[in-house]
């Protein structure tokens, strides 16, 4: 294992939003591609949840269009999904229908939305990768409840906050700090906005050289000496939730958007990592998702508890639901399983483990790593060079043409979120945000516009 | 499944579309405020049957567009008509989908709810949906689908299923809709150790569609 660690020269992180691995990834044994992989099986009757005396089965999507819904995801929401028995003290993950239907106030119908799933035809980049490289069917989102707290623990190892909120993050430490403090040479790439704008102690990163457009990935990859290349690369679609102008458009699979730009965007980017050879060699791609995003999944999360660091801390006695999550990389079998208890922290222990040894991201990371969360490492097994495969070039058709209206005030407080953030560096940081984000102020010009009448 | 029991096609069925559109001139964004599919009385349904009449409204700010599809069920056969209303404005689109079952005059369903324990008696209550059922379906028959004894509550009667799962029609014309009480006593087995109990509780009925 040592000996594989030693070669691992590049880790790039993908993060896509609020998608269940059963929704997105439990056709790989349904479709019997994989039989080893825990996900949906015939008969879907036997993947179900109650509703008021109805059973609402487990069914495959007929097409990928924007759906009617977001689906709940809040911390209290989850609660209601992961539904403990009251006699038997499990989860029976049979409440994502219930919490849907409390949501929206429509009764349900019987394709009821959270259990609908993907067919590989759907999803045809993350099934190929799920296909070709290894597929991890134990990871969980690392608490119970929405995107913020979750990619704070991604990006952290910690979170101030239990859910959402409609302002900007506190955060005590990140990923970034701990990078530059240990050494290790980073980059973002954002299409769109940046996540991490929501939170402001990072704004000293987003507005330096670490912070590259998406755009400029491929050639990154290909043309840049080893010596300068980041060996962490984090890359982020364009939230469907932040601020777009123009031709951007959303493809960070949060729903309700359809799912093809964010698979178009998977390729994209796999594409441009295995385009130098020999960078490819050293690679490990890892595509997971912040949440669950009230989509049904199958299996319940253990029971691994979490406090959070805010002055009125609050519990959570479990993992959340599953994600889907993919390692793509050299160093994993083709077409393999890896069945090890993974959460978003278990990136940050295999980070510090190849980086930093002894040297964790945040003491969370290894008290959770002693409850038997364990790290990427794990899937690592495979010292047989192979050629990664290119993707699927089959046209990706989505049928809806999808992007918030600037013109709208945001709803949801994630996107309240981001407009606050929008807002707060186009004011305090004009000339970085001018240089960076110059899109950010035809986006205000045109938002108070039409606000204003 | 007999198929004559089935409409032949959408178009056998009548549809009434009452359109109340909406429209704010600052508002760039498609809404759809409500999207309701009723029965003649207002009660609102996601199952029917043959001769049923059908009412589609809705309240939106955009133009509306609703689409129609009839498709049999890829597990069970069943018939659902599916209507998506699309509603745009401002170059955006909103949807919503209601999937309305079509049932044979005489059909089968199961009620299932968690259970929870009060004393030595396992107990499994909940309302059985009205706003899918409608109010159109009576019980012909209830079967026992738990493999316990179970004494089942429902509309002012109350019954004994045995776990042989024989027909009983005690509940004879009462509605599938409304709440609905099962209790079960806890076996020796069960008391000693509680992750024998089940999750949940189960009974199938036989059911009947009757025009009120």
């Amino acid at each position: 294992m040592a000996n594989i660690l030693d070669k691992v020269k590049t880790v790039v992180l993908l993060m896509f939003e609020n998608r269940s691995f059963d929704h997105m990834l439990g056709h790989l044994s349904f479709e019997k591609l994989n039989d080893q992989v825990d996900g949906l099986k015939a008969p879907l009757s036997d993947f179900n949840n109650i509703y008021q005396g109805d059973t609402y089965n487990a069914y495959a999507m007929t097409g990928d269009t924007q759906l009617s819904f977001d689906l709940p995801h809040e911390f209290d929401e989850v609660n209601a999904q992961l539904a403990k028995s009251e006699v038997s003290g499990r989860f029976t993950m049979s409440g994502f229908v219930e919490s849907y239907a409390d949501k929206t106030e429509v009764p349900p119908n019987r394709d009821a939305q959270p259990m609908g799933f993907f067919n590989s035809a759907q999803v045809p980049i993350s099934s190929f990768l799920a296909g070709t490289f290894c597929t991890c069917d134990r990871w969980f989102a690392p608490i119970p409840t929405s995107t913020q707290p979750n990619r704070s623990m991604a990006f952290s190892g910690d979170t101030h906050h239990h859910n959402t909120i409609s302002s900007l993050i506190n955060i005590d430490h990140s990923i970034f700090d701990w990078m530059t403090n240990v050494g290790i040479r980073w980059r973002v790439y954002h299409d769109g906005l940046s996540y991490f704008i929501l939170y402001p102690k990072l704004w000293k990163y987003i507005f330096g050289e670490n912070f590259r457009r998406y755009e400029d990935l491929a050639s990154d990859i290909l043309n840049e000496p080893e010596e300068t290349a980041p060996q962490v690369i984090i890359v982020e679609p364009s939230y469907n939730e932040s601020p777009h102008i123009g031709s951007d458009r959303p493809n960070d699979n949060h729903a309700p958007l359809a799912i093809g730009w964010g698979e178009e965007f998977l390729r994209n980017t796999y594409r441009a990592l295995i385009a130098n050879d020999k960078k490819w060699e050293g690679t490990v791609m890892i595509t997971y998702y912040d949440e669950h995003g009230g989509f049904y999944d199958h299996v319940p999360p253990p029971g691994i508890s979490y406090e959070t660091k805010s002055d009125l801390p609050h519990v959570f006695e479990s993992l959340g639901p599953r994600i889907p999550a993919i390692i793509a990389s050299p160093f994993v079998k083709p077409g393999s399983v890896c069945h090890s208890l993974f959460d978003h922290t278990s990136v940050l222990h295999f980070l510090s483990e190849k980086f930093a040894p002894g040297n964790p991201v945040s003491e969370t990371v290894n008290e959770r790593n002693a409850k038997g969360i364990a790290s990427i490492t794990e899937a690592l097994n495979n010292e047989v060079p192979w050629t990664p495969p290119p993707p699927p070039a089959t046209p990706i058709n989505v049928q809806t043409a999808l992007g918030r209206s600037i013109q709208t005030a945001p709803e949801s407080d994630i996107a309240q979120s981001f407009e606050t953030a929008a807002n707060e560096i186009i004011q305090q940081r004009p000339d970085d945000t001018k240089r960076v984000y110059p899109e950010l102020f035809l986006w205000k010009e045109a938002v108070a516009k039409t606000r204003n009448g | 499944m007999d198929r004559n029991k089935y409409p032949a096609s959408p178009l056998s069925w009548t549809f009434f579309f009452f359109v109340s559109i909406a429209f704010f001139p600052g508002a760039c964004k498609p809404v759809i405020k409500s999207f309701k599919v009723t029965t003649h009385d207002t009660t609102e349904t996601r199952k029917i049957t043959a001769d049923d009449t059908l009412k589609v409204n809705w309240d939106i700010k955009g133009k509306p567009t609703l689409l129609v599809n009839e498709r049999a069920s890829t597990d069970s056969g069943v018939r659902i008509l599916e209507m998506k209303l699309v509603v745009e404005k401002g170059g955006k689109e909103a949807n919503q989908v209601v999937q309305v079952e079509l049932l044979p005059k005489n059909s089968t369903t199961s009620i299932t709810f968690p259970t929870k324990l009060r004393g030595d008696t396992l107990v499994a209550d909940d309302h059985k949906n009205s706003g899918v059922w409608g109010d159109r379906f009576e019980i012909l028959s209830v079967s026992n689908a738990s493999n316990r004894l179970l004494t089942v509550t429902h509309a002012n009667r109350t019954a004994l299923l045995d776990q042989s799962g024989t027909a009983s029609n005690a509940f004879d014309g009462t509605p599938v809709e409304g709440r609905w009480i099962f209790m079960s006593l806890l076996t020796p087995a069960e008391i000693a150790d509680h992750s024998l109990l089940p999750e949940r509780l189960q009974i199938n009925t036989t059911i009947i569609y009757k025009r009120r």
